[in-house]
Formats: structure tokens, C-alpha cells, sequence
């Protein structure tokens, strides 16, 4: 246990700053556009390890976030999983298959965007769908080896419709 | 419009859905950053006035600071606030001097709420949880039921786009309303500078410290950082590795802390 904190004065006054000339409207933040990108394809296909890889890559990763990913992959008892920085969930891991729709934002260049892992498995397209749904720009994303699969119709047929 | 307008008029659109579609809500208030920016949006969502109650629950290691923000806060704006302390733990002895972090937030947070739950019945409650705080907040909706048992559903959770979000309740459930998951943590600083939004000092440097992130003050670590103005901490933020909620022990305990704290019903 650390120490205790020290008691603060009885005429406590918060940190407060007074407003910007131009009232509620006033034009405030840095961003102006901040573009959203979905990933869908097939199950397997490398989705999640695609965003994962390029969260690493990009260096957009806060301290500690890589080595917990490896670390959880040593525990699932494989080589270090990408996927794993957006599969957060036990069950995600445990079967490397993404259960939920995941949104992270990151910045390259100045420019920001936000990336959404949407699920593979056909099980979860209410899931794959809410994803989709915020997404402005899509990557369908094709195994090269496997080539098109079934459930892809269904997700190009979704992104347009979003 | 800039970004930040469109993040404030969204909240506000989420606010009301919310008052429209559910009978008795509430706002668990932590006089955290987040939480003082929901109080603001809401007194613009609400002409003024918040028509529900606010929650504080009081784990009782609170920082001296944050009570002082509390007692200031209740004279200054104009809110219905309702303090609630899991008085059944703490008799049991449960605290951080003989627990492990986990044990202790479930008891002194998400048990206390629990509590809190079963006695005013309240249908939803606003969070003011964000994306990138957490990897498993990444995975929340707008609009997120939780069971009876304040359980969260999180292998199906419900299908959500158009802003047709779930508004529907069984009696005993409840849905966290979350108007600030589209918000990043430089969002929200760059929001308290535009709007001048009043927030504890402790988020300043002294001596060499500042906190990024508020909580029980056994398991909150400060970071060290000479920022004292809110430019600094824009500044400050645009170029740090480290991840918010590095200094908060619960997150950390073990792998997956957060998952099972927050299917539990943790915020």
C-alpha cells in the first residue's frame, strides 16, 4: 500500500479555464476528417492479423501492447499473433477467431483514421454488419491461396449497401 | 464542422435518444475527466438541467481531491447526486490493504452498483468509457444491455448501426448508455480546452507528477510530466507511447483483468 494522500483545503477550487471567444460553436480540435475503414472477408483470411501488423508497423501502439499480445500468444501456445492486439476477448484467443467487431483509432502521417476489424465467421454477421455499418471506406481482404469464398458476396453486398 | 462539433452533437443526439426511450435513468459520475465532460454535454443536451440523477460510488479510497471536487461540484452545478458505498464489503473487510485490485473494484464498484441498481431500478445508466481506453471497450455499443445480474453479454451483444440502438428492457436489466465511445483521450482534453469545462487539479503536475487517469488512490499511479496548462497535455498527448490507463493497477492484475471485471459489470 502506498502512503496515504494528503487532505486538501477547505475553499477547494477546481482547475477551471474560461471559455474561448465565440461561444458554444466556437471551431475547437485539431481533426478535421478523420476517415473510417472496415476490413471484411472470409474467415481465416487475416484480417485482424492484417490491422494488428499494421497498428506495428505504424508504431501506433502504446508501450506494452505488443509484448502483452506476445505474451498471450505464448499462453495460446503460438508464435506471435497480430490478431491478438484487436481479439481482446478469452474466447477470441483461444480459438483465433475474432467474436466482435473492434474500432481503434490511429494516426499516420497527421492524418487520422479509425480502422474496424469486422468478424470473418458467418455466425457473427450482426456483428460484421454494426462494424460495416460506420464504416465510410471497406478493404475486402482475399486469401490468395484460398481465392473467393462463399460468405464474401454477402459482405460486398453489405458495403455497398452501408 | 470540425471534428470535435460533430463528437459534442452526436453525445448530445445519444443523450436524448436515451431520456426519450427509457423510463428512469441515471449517470454514475466519477468527477473524472470523462465524467465532467458527460455532466457538460448533458447540461447542453438538457437546456441546463439534468433531468436524472447522478451516481457517485464512493469505493471509500477515494483522493482527498476528488471528494473536494465533489462537495464543489454539488454548490456550483445544479445536479441530483447519489452517493453510494458497498458498506456489506468494506464490514467484511474486503479492501486493498488485504486484496488483490480486482476483487477489490468488483466489491467497491461494480457490487456497489449493483446495489444501487436493485434499489432505484433504474433501466439505463450513462458511462462515459471510450474506445481507446481499453481493448474490450473497443468492442462496446453506444447502446449495451446488461442482464439482470449486471452481467454483460459480451459473446452477444446486440447488432447496432443507423442509430437505431437497444432500447428495449426486461424488468432488472439495464442498458449502458455510452455517448463518448467515438471520443479519444486527446478528444477530451481538446473539448475541456474549448469549453472550458472545470475538472480537479490533480490532472496538473506537482512536484514533477501529474495523473492521467483518476482512480482509487492504493492502486493509481501519477505519471511524471512537468504539463501544468491544458496546451501541455494536447502537446503531451500527440507524442506519448504510454497508454492511459498505464497506472491503474486493476487493468493489469492478470491477462485479461478487464474482460472479466467488465462482464461482471464493471464500466
Amino acid at each position: 500500500m502506498p502512503q496515504a494522500p494528503k487532505p486538501v483545503p477547505k475553499d477547494y477550487i477546481p482547475a477551471f479555464f474560461p471559455k474561448r471567444q465565440g461561444g458554444a460553436r466556437a471551431a475547437g480540435g485539431a481533426e478535421e476528417v478523420r476517415t473510417s475503414i472496415v476490413v471484411v472477408g472470409h474467415v481465416d483470411h487475416g484480417k485482424s492479423t492484417l490491422i494488428g501488423r499494421l497498428l506495428a508497423d505504424t508504431g501506433s501502439l502504446p508501450e506494452g501492447k505488443l509484448e502483452a499480445a506476445e505474451k498471450a500468444s505464448r499462453e495460446e501456445g503460438m508464435p506471435l499473433e497480430y490478431a491478438f492486439l484487436l481479439d481482446a476477448f478469452l474466447e477470441e484467443q483461444a480459438q483465433n477467431i475474432t467474436i466482435d467487431t473492434t474500432r481503434i483509432g490511429f494516426r499516420y502521417k497527421g492524418q487520422s483514421f479509425e480502422i474496424i476489424d469486422a468478424p470473418g465467421h458467418r455466425e457473427f454477421i450482426k456483428n460484421m454488419v454494426t462494424g460495416a455499418a460506420a464504416a465510410e471506406e471497406a478493404i475486402l481482404l482475399i486469401d490468395a491461396h484460398e481465392g473467393l469464398k462463399e460468405s464474401r458476396p454477402e459482405d460486398m453486398v453489405f458495403c455497398f449497401l452501408f | 464542422m470540425s471534428y470535435l462539433q460533430h463528437l459534442e452533437d452526436q453525445a448530445i443526439y445519444i443523450f436524448r435518444e436515451a431520456f426519450a426511450n427509457f423510463k428512469s435513468m441515471a449517470m454514475p459520475w466519477s468527477m473524472g475527466k470523462d465524467s465532467n465532460t458527460l455532466i457538460w454535454l448533458a447540461k447542453k443536451a438538457f437546456a441546463g438541467k439534468i433531468p436524472f440523477p447522478l451516481v457517485h460510488i464512493d469505493t471509500t479510497y477515494e483522493f482527498p481531491e476528488m471528494l473536494a471536487f465533489r462537495e464543489w461540484a454539488k454548490k456550483h452545478y445544479e445536479i441530483d447526486l447519489i452517493v453510494i458505498v458497498n458498506e456489506e464489503a468494506r464490514k467484511k473487510g474486503i479492501g486493498y490493504e488485504t486484496h488483490d485490485p480486482v476483487t477489490v473494484t468488483h466489491e467497491l464498484k461494480s457490487a456497489a452498483l449493483q446495489q444501487a441498481l436493485a434499489k432505484y431500478k433504474w433501466d439505463a445508466l450513462v458511462t462515459g468509457i471510450r474506445r481507446d481506453e481499453d481493448s474490450t471497450r473497443a468492442k462496446e455499443r453506444y447502446f449495451s444491455p446488461r442482464t439482470a445480474d449486471n452481467e454483460w453479454e459480451y459473446r452477444d451483444q446486440p447488432p447496432e448501426f443507423w442509430g437505431q440502438f437497444t432500447t428495449a428492457v426486461k424488468p432488472g436489466e439495464h442498458v449502458r448508455v455510452q455517448p463518448l465511445l467515438d471520443w479519444t483521450e486527446l478528444d477530451i482534453w481538446e473539448y475541456i480546452r474549448r469549453e472550458g469545462i472545470p475538472i480537479p487539479k490533480m490532472y496538473f503536475s506537482q512536484q514533477g507528477r501529474r495523473y492521467r487517469s483518476l482512480g482509487c488512490w492504493p492502486i493509481t499511479k501519477s505519471i511524471e510530466s512537468s504539463v501544468d496548462t491544458l496546451e501541455g497535455i494536447v502537446e503531451e498527448l500527440k507524442v506519448t507511447k504510454t497508454s492511459e490507463r498505464a497506472g491503474r493497477a486493476q487493468d493489469h492484475h492478470e491477462r485479461n483483468a478487464m474482460q472479466k471485471l467488465r462482464a461482471k459489470g464493471f464500466m
